[in-house]
């Protein structure tokens, strides 16, 4: 079986197999047969059974080896990603269950103030009012028990001990996001020009809806342009006018909101949809 | 020509070809799955509707013998009341 880097181990053709068949049969019992005139014989016959047999185990090993390849470069890239730094902590947070993750989104406090040093800020959004939230916490503990590096402080308001291999227990901390609650008004102004149906209340909010879960997460800052566009989404409009409030609809902005890290905007009302 | 044998003694070899003469006249379509397109098919000179007559057939097989290093030696024809045996004597290779 030839071994090629790219590919692993070819596994062997029949016509290559029958070859060292025939070779070793005319070398045992001095004939002279080559791989056409040996056919019909029974020696054919037998040969062609155990080159089938062959052939089948040369093909198991080969995907054997491809599989061995596979888990090798996926053990690599976990050991060049360790969980311990801020992406793979994210990126290991964010992972599905099945990857050992808990499919949450996280952020991290950079810290700029040397008095901060070895402090961890850490924010996961999460919903407290689960019915599962004590398993999820625990779970949260338990990935920062195993991922995070000793001697940090943490801070938060969510508060869990896990105990280590030499029964001490540990204390760790992590915060939910701080909700900015916001009102959402969505002013539309039709083109004369339109070719494409003019949608209504109801199918724009649903847009919004969906591209603000597409677009935007803890700690993003809300940037209300990138929510509805004329050409990816309302194509009948020639403005498109997205405004938020944080006073309960005293004064409205349409500029983009700076986020801390730990900061999401929390929309406490259905968006208020104008369409002209 | 050296051939594998299988007997009551095991799996022995011997210098003969009538196994690899026997495999070309024998009936191929379903049973020489180790080499289909081998031999003759003797179902398809015999079992089809066109009638073609035994000289043909006879023709035919020492051509195919031939042709795969089986020398035969004489081929003779005994016709009996309802049927024909045709006795090839091959060569010892």
């Amino acid at each position: 079986m030839a071994w090629d880097l790219l590919n692993g181990y070819q596994p062997r053709t029949f016509a290559e197999l029958l070859q060292d068949y025939v070779d070793e049969y005319n070398a045992q019992y001095g004939t002279s047969y080559d791989t056409t005139s040996i056919v019909g014989n029974n020696a054919y016959k037998a040969g062609y059974t155990a080159i089938q047999l062959v052939m089948q185990a040369e093909a198991n090993f080969a995907e054997i080896s491809v599989k061995l390849l596979d888990y090798i470069r996926t053990s690599n890239e976990k050991i060049t990603l360790p969980k311990s730094t801020i992406s793979g902590f994210v990126a290991g947070l964010l992972a599905p269950v099945a990857d050992g993750g808990l499919g949450l989104i996280s952020t991290i406090k950079d810290i700029t103030d040397p008095a901060e040093a070895g402090y961890m800020f850490l924010v996961v959004d999460t919903d407290p009012l689960a019915s599962n939230y004590a398993t999820i916490k625990q779970g949260i503990i338990d990935r920062m028990h195993n991922w995070l590096t000793c001697a940090l402080y943490y801070n938060g308001t969510e508060t869990g001990t896990k105990q280590a291999v030499n029964g001490q227990n540990f204390t760790y901390k992590f915060a939910l996001p701080t909700k900015i609650d916001i009102l959402v008004k969505i002013t539309i102004t039709s083109s004369k020009n339109a070719k494409t149906p003019i949608l209504n209340e109801n199918q724009v909010r649903d847009i919004f809806n969906a591209n603000l879960a597409k677009f935007y997460q803890l700690g993003f800052d809300f940037e209300p342009e990138k929510y509805l566009e004329i050409n990816r989404d309302l194509p009948f409009a020639s403005n498109i006018l997205l405004e938020y409030s944080e006073n309960a609809g005293s004064t409205w902005a349409s500029v983009p909101r700076a986020m801390a890290y730990n900061e999401k905007m929390n929309i406490t009302e259905p968006a208020t949809v104008i369409v002209n | 020509m050296m051939d594998l044998i299988l007997s009551e003694n095991g799996i022995s070899a011997k210098d003969t070809s009538i196994f690899k003469a026997k495999n070309i006249l024998e009936t191929q379509i379903g049973s020489l799955q180790y080499a289909p397109d081998f031999g003759i098919d003797y179902n398809l000179f015999f079992g089809s509707d066109l009638q073609i007559q035994i000289e043909t057939y006879q023709a035919y097989a020492i051509s195919k013998l031939s042709e795969n290093g089986i020398n035969p030696l004489d081929l003779i024809q005994e016709d009996g009341k309802f049927d024909t045996l045709l006795n090839i004597n091959i060569e010892k290779s």
